[in-house]
């Protein structure tokens, strides 16, 4: 049943990733699509969040640390209930509550506001720290592409994250293999990702970031080892709902246009997931 | 004047940890900054207060983030070229955007590092953090300074830089006669309007001398002396203009975008027919040496200030 829940609403995040590019144009479709069903397996059973009290000190935090997928995370607070769904209509322009990246001044439940990328994982490291120096039990989430690999400040924070015992930190890789100039490994190789987190002193779990059940088991099974820092490397598909787009580098930026084919595709792809799941009466 | 020989290291070490007694969410982050960083005393004493990161600029800057989001006060201090440049971007971004309440330390900035070379020497780092939004700059030259200024950055809720002076400085007024205040200047001295030298950092006794020697050759001067750099006491810097023949900048940092820009940005739409002349390092400038021999060699020693402004006013 939980996972039935979460499904449909992964399912709505979608719908709400997809009209918000069809009607609004340009976004990054394909890097929202490819972390959905993490997001709200996280916030629709794993992470312990207050929607009346977006700021409350004790809350699990989520950083976005790949903050360009912003879509899928606005979608989620939505269906969470931190913003309304209209506020999608504001993206792309001017004084958008939703701009490309996620901002915490603007948008309720947004925990840091990022975009740069390999800033994310420091950010939740302090956040980390600071909730083990309060004794506090709340957890950390920071989700990276694995493009931003790349970062260096990434494996700074990783050095730092073991070194000070963060097991209250998580790291998730949306390993989608596909960056703007083509597969993460002909831009530069990060080779087995399982293999140099856990030479940082992290543990590792490798899963299939689009299958709830197994992200279910993987989240409730934090820390994985007490006393390290744990790292969830999800093996995932770029645009993963839009069968024509799937895999195809293409569509990590989307600007269909309203009424195009490509438009029509998505929606009828959405529509057709729902009838098949039984969803559509 | 008066000279003490107090290291401003250890002042800033010293108040620190009082700081840090008082107040609990108080922390001091090293990047493996050492004695350097005058943390040492605070690391003895309040141990469970004091962070090490290691050296890794961009990621000590994102951890403060993250503490400071939780509540903490962190107080990072690092060389000043590595904090402010090395790991800019998450200053700005994750410090000045995002408002967070951290204070960065740019410890031994300027030419502290005079022997070491242009890769220890910060003669950019005013020019980086003035221009980062919500960032309260301070550039302190004497112990009294640094001592308010870190005072004064914990009282603000935001992100503050403090550019952190090495050497032992002589200080232009007995303290009695200073009244520190985030966003004032203070008048070093007063003998008439004609020039106008208005100084921030570590070069405010060598301005105060020049504006003496300027004074006993029957010039009427003023000196003024600005340690917070951003936000700018544009009112004193008004009132002392309106009236001049001259205005000379003076500073330990580049001409470009430091205090002297400062100034010209706040002056530029003011109608007054009188030039401002930035006094710093000029662009390009890499050399070594002893401290005050190669602040001399840039000219920025009093004596050298002294003949830099005749030339300009004898003409």
């Amino acid at each position: 049943m939980q996972i039935e829940t979460i499904e449909r609403k992964a399912f709505e995040i979608r719908k709400h990733i997809v009209h918000t590019v069809i009607n609004n144009g340009d976004g990054h479709a394909g890097p929202s699509l490819s972390c959905t069903d993490i997001l709200a397996t996280l916030y629709f059973d794993i992470m312990d969040v207050r929607v009346d009290e977006p700021k409350w000190s004790d809350r699990d935090r989520f950083v976005l640390s790949a903050g360009h997928k912003c879509l899928a995370l606005y979608g989620t607070l939505i269906e969470k209930g931190f913003e309304k769904a209209d506020v999608l209509e504001t993206y792309n322009q001017l004084g958008s509550k939703v701009p490309g990246h996620p901002d915490m001044k603007k948008f309720n439940g947004v925990d840091f506001s990022s975009g740069a990328l390999g800033h994310g994982l420091p950010i939740g490291a302090g956040m980390a720290l600071n909730a083990k120096l309060k004794g506090e039990k709340n957890r950390v989430f920071v989700l990276m592409g694995d493009g931003e690999q790349g970062e260096g400040s990434n494996w700074e924070a990783a050095m730092f994250a073991s070194h000070h015992g963060l097991d209250n930190l998580v790291g998730i890789i949306d390993r989608n293999g596909l960056q703007i100039n083509g597969s993460t490994r002909d831009v530069l190789d990060t080779r087995d990702l399982r293999e140099k987190y856990s030479a940082f002193g992290w543990s590792v779990k490798v899963v299939d970031g689009h299958n709830i059940e197994e992200l279910l088991n993987t989240f409730q099974s934090i820390p994985f080892q007490k006393g390290k820092p744990s790292m969830v490397i999800a093996n995932t598909i770029k645009s993963k709902g839009m069968p024509f787009a799937e895999g195809n580098v293409k569509y990590h930026h989307w600007n269909p246009g309203k009424n195009s084919q490509e438009s029509k595709d998505a929606l009828d792809a959405l529509e057709r997931y729902a009838n098949d799941k039984g969803w559509i009466k | 004047m008066t000279v003490k020989q107090r290291n401003p290291r250890d002042v800033f070490g010293e108040v620190l940890l009082e700081l840090g007694r008082e107040n609990d969410s108080i922390m001091a982050v090293s990047c493996d900054s050492g004695a350097g960083s005058g943390m040492n005393p605070f690391k003895q004493a309040l141990p469970h207060q004091y962070l090490e990161v290691g050296i890794n600029e961009q990621n000590a800057i994102g951890v403060c983030a993250g503490l400071a989001e939780g509540g903490s006060i962190p107080v990072v201090s690092a060389i000043a070229p590595f904090i402010s440049m090395r790991a800019f971007e998450q200053v700005r971004n994750d410090l000045g955007y995002a408002n967070m309440n951290v204070k960065v330390i740019g410890s031994s900035s300027g030419l502290s590092h005079s022997a070491l070379g242009s890769t220890h020497q910060a003669i950019e780092d005013l020019t980086l953090m003035r221009v980062i939004p919500n960032m309260v700059v301070f550039n302190p030259g004497d112990c009294y300074e640094v001592e308010m200024s870190l005072r004064e950055a914990i009282k603000h809720k935001g992100p503050v830089y403090i550019r952190m002076p090495r050497h032992p400085m002589a200080e232009p007024l007995d303290e009695s006669q200073r009244h520190f205040k985030l966003g004032k200047g203070e008048i070093l001295m007063n003998t008439g309007d004609e020039i106008v030298i208005a100084v921030s950092g570590t070069l405010t006794v060598d301005g105060l001398m020049t504006g003496k020697i300027l004074d006993e050759m029957g010039y009427g001067v003023k000196v003024l002396n600005f340690t917070t750099v951003k936000p700018l006491d544009t009112e004193l810097l008004y009132d002392a203009y309106k009236d001049a023949k001259y205005l000379f900048t003076l500073e330990e940092h580049s001409q470009i975008g430091g205090f002297g820009s400062a100034v010209l940005e706040a002056l530029g739409s003011v109608k007054h027919g009188v030039p401002i002349h930035i006094v710093g390092i000029t662009d390009g400038s890499i050399n070594t040496g002893p401290y005050r021999e190669l602040l001399d060699a840039y000219g920025l020693t009093w004596e050298k200030v002294v003949d830099r402004i005749l030339n300009v006013i004898q003409k």
